[in-house]
């Protein structure tokens, strides 16, 4: 964070969203707070075993922090854990889940601007990843961080036309961040191509207008009994991963990791029962 | 008054590049890059050229093991090729120096194997970037027996005790299930010296989990 705006010594809490090694057993970390936003902070001493600081410092930590303003980077002091999230640790597929969460709000994030429901969202997502919540949640919580930072998809009017969205086959545009109607794409609308350059067009079931528009309306409690199919999880995958892919202008790191334990999965599929599928988040 | 816009800084070139060289290094930044440079200006030429010659000679002559590899001057390195060394175990480690730390203690008398690195999917570090493919060749292949006839039967997951290395060590484990090795873990808790009070929960939950008769 920049600037002297805040006080010498200040309280925060926030999740350990990412940490880097630096100098000789000191770690940077990246943390999304509730007074200050994104936050990058250095941890002194922290790979040392003997720390009293590294086991609150890990990422995936919801942590309260005691943090001293500093000349380029502010220093963390103290912290406490809030909710460490034991059982998510040792399950694999939930860290990897709960890394791609991480990313996320770190790449629709900048620093030093506040947004508390983020915090609660990727605090209460870490919890339900925790109880072993599947895909459908992790569509849900992309949805939403895409909501909380200003990037929601338009789902009821044509972006194109702005006419209401009526039961048809229409498609989804990344580059206008929303669906276009079946009329503008097939009168090939400024801004609209259905391949190639420009701002392509994807296509989109009604179903997935029905889960998006779901999505955006309930919280996880009622998405959670949703049945979504493969094929309905792996258009969500095309949809959003691609919405995400446009507006990043690239895929998220850990979301390859995710991917590759999917395949691991069905490898083992061959050997024992059915696993379920892994969708790819961007 | 007016004031002159100052003459640029005389600058030696030889110094100037050696400052720019050292810092590239890990941990030096400007000043001490400066520190270091006017050090080695004033420091006797043999030194110098002691210091100049050891960095050449790491380059020339350490590569990796092609069967643990850990850093190494021969290759295959003394440790595999090591007589005394017990050959029912590898130890999975993150780094070269972590062997170390391992060695002396002289509590383990196995074999190592050196991943390089450890999983960190949001740093672009994916298990393509390790050497785990060549842990599993070593242990598809068979290690040599030793003078007793001893195959590796037991591979030690000793990565770091973070999300990284934890992450690292279950998906290796998720790897040598099918081979039907026995898989463990080292253990986890609280460290010598540690106050429980100011322990993270997670880590009094692995302590306890790990706690032993007395």
């Amino acid at each position: 964070m920049q600037g002297t705006d805040r006080p010498r010594l200040y309280k925060a809490d926030g999740v350990v969203l990412k940490q880097m090694p630096l100098g000789e057993a000191d770690r940077l970390l990246t943390i999304h707070t509730d007074a200050l936003g994104k936050l990058r902070a250095v941890a002194r001493g922290v790979r040392r075993p003997r720390s009293r600081l590294a086991g609150h410092l890990e990422p995936l930590t919801h942590v309260r922090l005691l943090v001293a303003r500093g000349r380029n980077l502010d220093v963390v002091t103290g912290a406490e854990t809030l909710r460490g999230f034991p059982r998510l640790r040792d399950d694999l597929g939930s860290i990897a889940r709960g890394l791609v969460c991480a990313e996320l709000v770190d790449a629709f994030t900048v620093e030093g601007q506040p947004n508390q429901p983020l915090l609660d969202l990727l605090v209460e997502t870490l919890a339900r990843l925790e109880e072993g919540a599947g895909d459908s949640l992790l569509w849900h919580y992309v949805f939403h961080v895409l909501r909380l930072t200003g990037f929601m998809p338009e789902l009821h009017n044509c972006v194109v036309c702005g006419k209401e969205v009526l039961p048809d086959r229409h498609s989804f545009s990344p580059g206008l961040g929303g669906v276009v109607c079946a009329e503008c794409v097939r009168a090939g609308m400024p801004g609209v191509q259905p391949t190639g350059a420009g701002a392509p067009v994807l296509p989109l079931s009604l179903s997935a207008i029905k889960v998006l528009r779901h999505f955006r309306d309930h919280s996880y409690d009622a998405v959670e009994g949703l049945r979504l199919g493969f094929d309905l999880l792996r258009e969500l995958e095309r949809l959003l991963g691609g919405y995400v892919r446009y507006l990043l202008e690239r895929a998220l790191k850990s979301s390859a990791f995710l991917a590759r334990l999917d395949r691991l999965s069905r490898d083992s599929v061959a050997r024992g029962p059915q696993a379920p599928a892994r969708p790819r988040v961007s | 008054m007016t004031y002159l816009r100052p003459d640029p800084l005389p600058t030696v070139a030889p110094v100037a590049r050696l400052v720019e060289e050292l810092h590239k290094l890990p941990g030096i930044g400007a000043k001490s890059a400066q520190r270091l440079t006017y050090h080695l200006v004033r420091m006797p030429i043999e030194e110098a050229r002691a210091i100049a010659e050891a960095i050449l000679a790491v380059k020339d002559q350490v590569g990796s093991c092609r069967i643990c590899q850990n850093i190494t001057d021969q290759d295959p390195c003394a440790i595999c090729t090591g007589p005394s060394r017990e050959r029912g175990a590898i130890c999975v480690v993150e780094e070269p120096l972590d062997v170390l730390a391992v060695e002396r203690t002289g509590v383990y008398r196995g074999l190592y194997h050196v991943l390089n690195g450890a999983i960190s999917p949001m740093n672009g570090v994916g298990p393509d970037e390790l050497r785990i493919r060549e842990l599993l060749q070593r242990l598809q292949a068979g290690e040599q027996p030793d003078a007793d006839g001893e195959r590796v039967r037991e591979v030690i997951l000793a990565t770091n005790s973070n999300l990284e290395g934890e992450a690292t060590a279950m998906y290796i484990q998720r790897l040598l299930t099918p081979l039907g090795m026995r898989v463990t873990r080292l253990a986890r808790g609280l460290p010598t010296g540690a106050e429980l009070e100011y322990a993270d929960e997670h880590t009094i939950i692995r302590a306890f989990e790990g706690r032993l008769d007395f």
